[in-house]
């Protein structure tokens, strides 16, 4: 086992990143972020390798003009903030305002329709909102200030509608919503959340006009919103340019005259067109191997990503309810074989968060003696709880998606070491996810996550009640529980910090039913030219709308 | 033959509405849950109901068939549950797409296919025989997606050129972009399909070439052009026409693929992303446009026996 951590330790040292600048941030389809290349990681020190350029740009001079060109490999359905999850709201993020962004990388509330808020209790957010923020000047809104009734409009029409996802907030947290007067706005929680202003400064909670909904049926395709771009085309699926808003309240911003991005589906067409200088931005997900690829004249760069696959164990049935069989799980997998054979040597250890949420994860230290590989004292507490000779375990996940058979064909042989005889049941993915996964329905599961940015869903899983549906793994520690609804409730974040890492330890200490299996290292890349752009700040990059072109 | 074109015809309704139904229900028994799939993980019960509610989906097998094809009789087929758009618009937009593509790919099957099949059967053992044998069967070995991959990839590594991308620009906009939007994907569509007709074609032509009529057409005094172009080609035509109407299914099933590499958003790649999401109005809608054109190509098929060979008649 010490072994293994001075693997890791190692490994830690040689990467070229700095990963002190991440702190999370809010929820958006990670796919959706790598799309933008934000999955990517800038440096703060001299840890990069010399020669190449640093991301960002951020001491630079912003130039006006230019045209910012973007691929993505995911399918876009639609661009309606209210009701997408991944790709299209990078879209709805720069026609729409909010009343601000969350900046997770600093922790902090950037004000945009609203020009200030006042928290008058841990239940009550009060925000002002700028007087003179108008809609764009476009039909059928035509230049109309935003008011306090476009926020509440907005903020139901989210809690509202069938197809919305990720409401939880305005569903069960949000007691009131009221529209104070034109330019005031407050909102009552029914209890103290730390994650209050991340979920109103999230990037599902954009302020639509009514009128551009009652008009145009819904917002799939078209809409109006008082952000910094002006959608000028808009094809499903295919392409789409956004223009600056001549009209915007921030009048320094944006910077760019346009912002134009195409699907290229394929991933590795798209990644050659970025590198035949047809995009300014990589939207391909990236391994090591294409990485090592890119152009040296291009600005390249490595952070933790925040997406990774785990393990999943029903604990209500044996031998898995036996927290001395699950440890002997954790400890005869050696999380080495899934850095090298997945990330190509690339990677960090894994407790229940990513080393991508570094401020809120557990150090390497705390992490080492939950981390195999340990086979003889697996072997012992197999022994112990009545398994001497392993046991068959049936493991299900779908055919559908190649990384959740990667990571089970390497748990499946790590098991066999120690006499687990390991074997996978595939199902066709929709099947899968619903009659499976999301249902609870396996003994046990190998599966991917999507990126989080904040504890609030990866820490979620391991409650007794889930997301909010129930445990997947039928898990019911009310230690664990209370300790992940005390960090929800705590509004002082150094506090809430600290009763993130306590969860942690205790979800460690019993072995808990989901095994995450490692963190892998994310890769990004953009053309020197392309300035005001800082991947560090992940999800709250996109709206920043400080991008601009160099004029070289 | 009016009145078997007409007897077909009126044949295509039970066809189709058996089909529309079986995959209607078909698709009902497949496990996943459409509520399930479009609100992912953080969603709970009671959304999912909400969800089912909206959509409908809560109705039984025969009243939403019913409700369906009353939608379709007023040219609704429906909203889709993922695609944020209704199901005709929808359609509208991406059956071009793919229409075109396949249109294309049987133009270059037959244009290359057919003469090179007949070629190396007249001219059997000759070296452009062996040529075409050998690209025949390299023509089915290869893969689609593979040669798609390449012929993408290397031109964009080498010369630095990538097809236009980021959307279809309509033929009636731009002729010369739409084909050069086009004319790739169409050709590797038809590599495999070619080389199925190459074979049928060689082989049917091998086949006539040892009946009496022919050896009686060389025996009173008739060149080989005539020979070939009047008696061997009609009659060997009707296999390989057989085979190029049943190869339109198929390069449907290969256009999924193809649309994916090309970045074309047509029915293709939309209907593999409808089944995986449970998407049963966008299913059915596909399958009641795909069903009806395939029987249609098949009517036209046995209906082109008639005029290739005049002994064939229908009553």
């Amino acid at each position: 086992m010490s072994q293994s951590y001075g693997y890791w330790l190692r490994k830690s040292r040689t990467a070229a990143i700095s990963r002190r600048r991440f702190v999370g941030g809010a929820a958006i389809a990670g796919a959706g972020m790598a799309t933008l290349g934000i999955v990517g990681c800038g440096d703060d020190d001299d840890e990069q390798s010399g020669g190449t350029p640093t991301p960002g740009g951020e001491d630079e001079a912003p130039q006006r003009g230019g045209t910012l060109r973007t691929g993505t490999f995911l399918d876009v359905l639609g661009i309606d903030p209210h009701i997408e999850v991944s790709i299209g709201l990078t879209t709805a993020a720069q026609m729409y305002t909010y009343l601000g962004a969350f900046n997770t990388r600093d922790n902090e509330f950037v004000p945009l329709l609203a020009d200030s808020h006042e928290q008058a209790s841990d239940l009550e957010f009060v925000f002002t909102l700028n007087k003179g923020f108008k809609h764009q000047n476009l039909p059928p809104v035509n230049g109309r200030e935003v008011t306090a009734d476009d926020v509440l409009y907005s903020l139901e029409r989210f809690r509202d509608l069938p197809e919305a996802q990720n409401n939880s907030f305005y569903k069960a947290i949000v007691d009131k919503m009221q529209v104070i007067d034109d330019h005031t706005f407050k909102v009552t929680t029914k209890l103290p959340y730390a994650e209050s202003l991340i979920e109103l400064g999230g990037i599902q909670s954009a302020i639509v006009p009514h009128e551009a909904v009652e008009q145009f049926g819904n917002l799939s395709s078209r809409g109006v919103g008082a952000g910094p771009y002006i959608l000028e085309n808009y094809v499903k699926g295919e392409r789409e340019r956004l223009i600056r808003n001549p009209d915007y309240f921030h009048s320094d911003l944006p910077y760019l005259d346009a912002s134009e991005r195409i699907t290229i589906l394929d991933m590795s067409t798209l990644l050659q067109a970025y590198k035949n200088d047809q995009l300014d931005l990589n939207g391909a997900l990236m391994n090591k191997l294409d990485y090592d690829g890119l152009p040296s004249n291009r600005v390249n760069y490595t952070l933790p990503a925040l997406h990774y696959g785990s393990l999943g164990l029903n604990a209500s049935v044996k031998p898995y309810s036996d927290p001395r069989v699950r440890q002997a799980i954790y400890l005869a997998v050696d999380r080495k074989q899934f850095v090298d054979k997945l990330g190509f040597g690339d990677g960090f250890p894994m407790g229940p968060l990513s080393a991508g949420l570094e401020y809120w994860a557990l150090s390497e230290d705390d992490l080492a003696p939950y981390i195999g590989p340990d086979y003889n004292k697996a072997k012992e507490l197999l022994s112990a709880a009545g398994y001497p000779n392993g046991f068959t375990m049936d493991v299900e996940t779908s055919g559908g998606v190649q990384l959740y058979i990667d990571h089970a064909n390497i748990m499946v042989s790590e098991l066999n070491k120690v006499g687990i005889k390991a074997e996978l049941k595939l199902s066709e993915l929709g099947d899968y996810l619903s009659n499976k996964l999301f249902a609870g329905n396996f003994n046990a599961t190998v599966f991917t996550h999507n990126p989080y940015e904040t504890p609030k869903i990866p820490l979620g899983m391991y409650h007794k009640m889930g997301l909010g549906g129930g445990s997947w793994w039928h898990y019911e520690n009310e230690a664990v529980s209370k300790k992940i609804d005390e960090q929800a409730n705590e509004m002082d974040g150094e506090r809430r910090r600290d009763l993130v890492k306590e969860a942690q330890r205790l979800i460690l200490d019993d072995y808990a039913p989901m095994m995450n299996f490692y963190s892998p290292m994310g890769y990004g890349s953009h053309h020197p030219r392309l300035g005001g752009y800082d991947p560090t700040y992940r999800g709250f990059q996109l709206r920043r709308y400080t991008e601009f072109i160099k004029n070289t | 033959m009016r009145h078997y074109v007409l007897r077909r015809l009126l044949l295509l309704v039970p066809t189709i509405l058996l089909i529309t139904f079986a995959v209607t229900s078909l698709m009902r028994v497949v496990p996943g849950d459409p509520a399930t799939l479009a609100l992912g993980q953080q969603a709970t019960e009671e959304d999912r109901e909400r969800f089912r509610e909206k959509y409908g989906l809560n109705d039984s097998l025969p009243v939403a068939y019913l409700r369906w094809w009353q939608g379709v009789f007023q040219g609704d087929l429906g909203e889709s549950v993922v695609q944020r758009t209704n199901v005709t618009t929808e359609l509208k937009n991406r059956l071009p797409v793919t229409l075109e593509m396949l249109v294309l790919a049987v133009f270059f099957t037959v244009v290359f296919g057919v003469p090179a099949g007949i070629l190396a059967g007249v001219f059997r053992g000759s070296l452009f025989d062996y040529a075409v044998r050998f690209i025949s069967v390299g023509g089915l070995s290869i893969p689609s997606f593979w040669l798609g991959t390449l012929a993408i990839l290397l031109p964009a590594i080498w010369w630095g050129y990538l097809p236009p991308l980021g959307g279809r620009v309509p033929l009636t906009e731009d002729p010369v972009r739409n084909l050069e939007q086009f004319w790739l994907p169409s050709a590797i569509l038809a590599v495999g399909a070619s080389a199925g007709v190459i074979r049928i074609a060689r082989s049917s032509v091998l086949d006539v070439s040892r009946s009496d009529y022919i050896r009686t057409a060389y025996a009173k005094g008739l060149g080989q052009r005539v020979v070939v172009v009047r008696h061997m080609l009609r009659n060997a035509m009707i296999p390989v026409i057989t085979l190029i109407g049943l190869q339109v299914a198929g390069l449907f099933g290969g256009a999924v693929i193809i649309e994916q590499i090309f970045t074309l958003q047509g029915v293709g790649l939309m209907f593999i992303g409808s089944i995986f999401n449970r998407d049963y109005p966008m299913i059915q809608g596909i399958v009641l446009f795909l069903a009806t054109i395939f029987l249609t190509i098949n009517l036209l098929v046995d209906v082109s026996y008639a005029y290739i060979d005049p002994r064939i008649r229908y009553s």
